[in-house]
């Protein structure tokens, strides 16, 4: 058995985290859920993690920080940054910053299964293996 | 007095005249009378004949009193009173005198003057000239409480200004007809050139009388800055009147050359101040302009604010609903359904639209505060309640929460959330207030008894950054906030509330630093002047 991709959910809000983890998981995609930055760094799933998504507003490092964390300790992550207030600055900021996209909550699955397509890119896709 | 409230002290005729400016007023009309009495012994002294004198006191007065017109004429066009139309009136006739006068003062174009006029004319057009002050003075006191027009139609003002103008050059023109081609049947004033008769002393004591009247008036009705400063025209028209007509031999004495100078400052410092009162008044204006678009501004921010963090608090559990749907779907969708799955992703997304609707129901509460469910209840266990609510906050910014609570309070009827609401909403500001504190004890202090007459009187205070004075007035007002990221709906609806519980909240500064928000609450049974002991 292939093992699957895993995705990291950070986002402080524990409903949205749950619901991505399960839809993630319902694509057969492993999903690591995460309250804050922080915690996802100091985790054993930081350099197993294929995709990131992360909410953009968190109390202590926002999702862009947090990109910009991984980006300096040179092993970025492809990351999607999800923000349930959107704003076209952080939009321009977080994309000129090398996110693979910004989506605003609530979001399409087909959206969202687009941006993580683009986010593996020519990695290997668990979800079309298994 | 009352209409300078109702112009809000931007115009000049209803300004009532401060302290410090009496004062100076005082001085400057007090210097000019002392100077007519320094000179009075040596009025006769003849000195050398200045050919420029003339010429350049005639031009000044000209312009500074075209410009006096021009900015009374301003005032006037605001107001409507008649008195300033008809003081405005005065200085034209006065700025437009100087002209005749200058052209037949003799020996300063032609040796009897330009007019073709007679020894007379000169001295009478100089005496019509001077009893314009007065006169203009008198007009406008009398008028001063005539009833103004309404302001803002600029039609009847037009032409009432066009016909002052009219009136004014006509009887200047009327005047100099008068002092040229009647000439020879004026009194005889002047015998030559420099001597006068003795008949220039009565034109003098008239023209004493007119300004003692004028002076009287404005004392008696005057009580603006306008009337004040026109106070002390009338003292340099009055010191002109007693050395430069009653005193004086002739021209070119002393007396001459100094009574002109009164006419001189006096229209100079009726210019300055009306220049400067004018600035002071635009410099509020622009002032008060500014502060009202910046407030206008920073309400459409917090407006935006609000609307933001409604906009997020909904979205979250929404996003939530959606990724559960999709999931649940999947989990359908599979070659072998997970219908365990499917069912946990149903019961989050149950759970999620309960959220959503609870953050609804906390925006309609806050914009909602009339009709919620109350119940009787005790206030102190709402308090402790509110306390432990805020703990983790306190704990964190480190406050020393004291309480002091009436043990035998009566029960009251109020919506249990909404009063929660107030409480948490004091406790949670005075907590903000204490955050920048740090050279002293944040000290939270709630307390509750029982005020007979009133109710339950609930205080919550703070050692923090106090209110500043100038935001006491806004203080409860909607959006209005001196936080950063405040949304400025706290206090309002606090403030609503406690209103629609029948009580009043106030904001007093606390001893010695800090603030206390205090507010009242009517017991259950309100005919009860005592404390009825706590039902079980």
């Amino acid at each position: 058995l292939a093992k699957k991709t895993v995705i990291s959910i950070v986002d402080d809000d524990e409903s949205a985290r749950k619901a991505l983890a399960n839809l993630m998981r319902s694509l057969d995609f492993s999903a690591a859920a995460f309250a804050s930055g922080e915690s996802f760094l100091r985790s054993n799933r930081l350099h197993g993690t294929a995709c990131l998504i992360a909410d953009v507003q968190m109390p202590e490092m926002t999702g862009l920080e947090l990109h910009s964390r991984l980006v300096a300790s040179g092993r970025p992550i492809p990351t999607i940054l999800i923000t349930a207030y959107h704003d076209e600055r952080v939009r321009a900021q977080a994309l000129n910053a090398g996110v693979v996209s910004y989506l605003t909550k609530p979001f399409n699955e087909s959206e969202l299964l687009a941006c993580i397509d683009s986010a593996l890119g020519d990695q290997r896709t668990g979800r079309r293996e298994s | 007095l009352t209409e300078a409230a109702d112009q809000n002290g931007i115009v000049l005729a209803n300004l009532p005249a401060g302290p410090t400016e009496r004062r100076i007023a005082f001085a400057v009309g007090l210097a000019i009378l002392v100077i007519a009495g320094v000179v009075a012994p040596f009025a006769s002294v003849q000195l050398p004949e200045n050919a420029a004198w003339i010429p350049i006191t005639s031009t000044y007065v000209f312009i500074a009193d075209l410009v006096t017109w021009a900015l009374l004429i301003s005032q006037y066009d605001i107001v409507r009173r008649a008195a300033l139309l008809v003081l405005a009136s005065g200085f034209l006739f006065t700025a437009l005198m100087a002209v005749p006068l200058l052209l037949s003062f003799p020996g300063t174009f032609t040796e009897a003057g330009l007019l073709g006029d007679g020894v007379q004319t000169n001295g009478w057009l100089s005496a019509f000239w001077v009893s314009g002050y007065p006169l203009a003075a008198i007009g406008y006191a009398v008028l001063k409480d005539r009833v103004p027009g309404a302001p803002g139609s600029h039609g009847p003002s037009r032409t009432a200004v066009a016909v002052s103008v009219a009136v004014s050059v006509v009887i200047v023109l009327a005047l100099t007809w008068i002092a040229t081609a009647g000439e020879p049947y004026l009194p005889k004033i002047f015998l030559n050139r420099a001597r006068a008769t003795v008949s220039i002393h009565y034109v003098g004591a008239l023209l004493l009388l007119l300004n003692a009247i004028a002076l009287l008036l404005l004392w008696l009705r005057q009580r603006s800055v306008i009337g004040l400063w026109l106070m002390v025209v009338m003292s340099g028209s009055t010191a002109n009147a007693l050395v430069g007509w009653i005193l004086t031999p002739g021209r070119f004495s002393l007396a001459f050359y100094v009574g002109r100078s009164f006419l001189v400052i006096t229209a100079t410092v009726m210019l300055i101040v009306l220049l400067t009162e004018t600035m002071t008044l635009y410099e509020r204006l622009a002032v008060s302009i500014f502060a009202q678009r910046r407030e206008r501004e920073s309400r459409m921010m917090t407006m935006e604010a609000l609307a933001a963090s409604i906009a997020h608090e909904l979205n979250q559990p929404l996003a939530a609903v959606v990724t559960n749907g999709s999931a649940a779907l999947r989990w359908l969708d599979r070659p072998v359904p997970n219908l365990l799955e499917a069912r946990a992703s149903l019961q989050q997304i149950v759970r999620d639209g309960h959220r959503a609707a609870e953050v609804l129901g906390s925006v309609r509460s806050l914009f909602q505060v009339a009709n919620r469910e109350r119940s009787p209840l005790f206030v102190n266990v709402i308090i402790r309640e509110v306390l432990e609510l805020a703990g983790t906050e306190l704990r964190s910014e480190r406050v020393l929460v004291l309480t002091d609570l009436a043990t035998d309070l009566p029960r009251m009827v109020a919506s249990q959330g909404q009063l929660q609401e107030v409480i948490l909403n004091l406790v949670r500001n005075a907590v903000d207030a204490m955050r920048p504190i740090t050279d002293r004890a944040r000290v939270l202090k709630v307390s509750s008894t029982f005020v007979s007459g009133q109710g339950v009187l609930i205080a919550v205070a703070d050692t923090g950054t106090g209110i500043d004075p100038k935001n006491v007035e806004g203080l409860f007002d909607a959006f209005f906030t001196t936080k950063p990221h405040g949304t400025g709906m706290g206090l309002a609806i606090c403030r609503s509330i406690v209103e629609a519980h029948g009580g009043r909240l106030s904001a007093a500064p606390n001893k010695p630093h800090g603030a206390v928000f205090r507010f009242t609450l009517p017991v259950e049974d309100e005919s009860s002047p005592h404390p009825a002991p706590s039902p079980s």
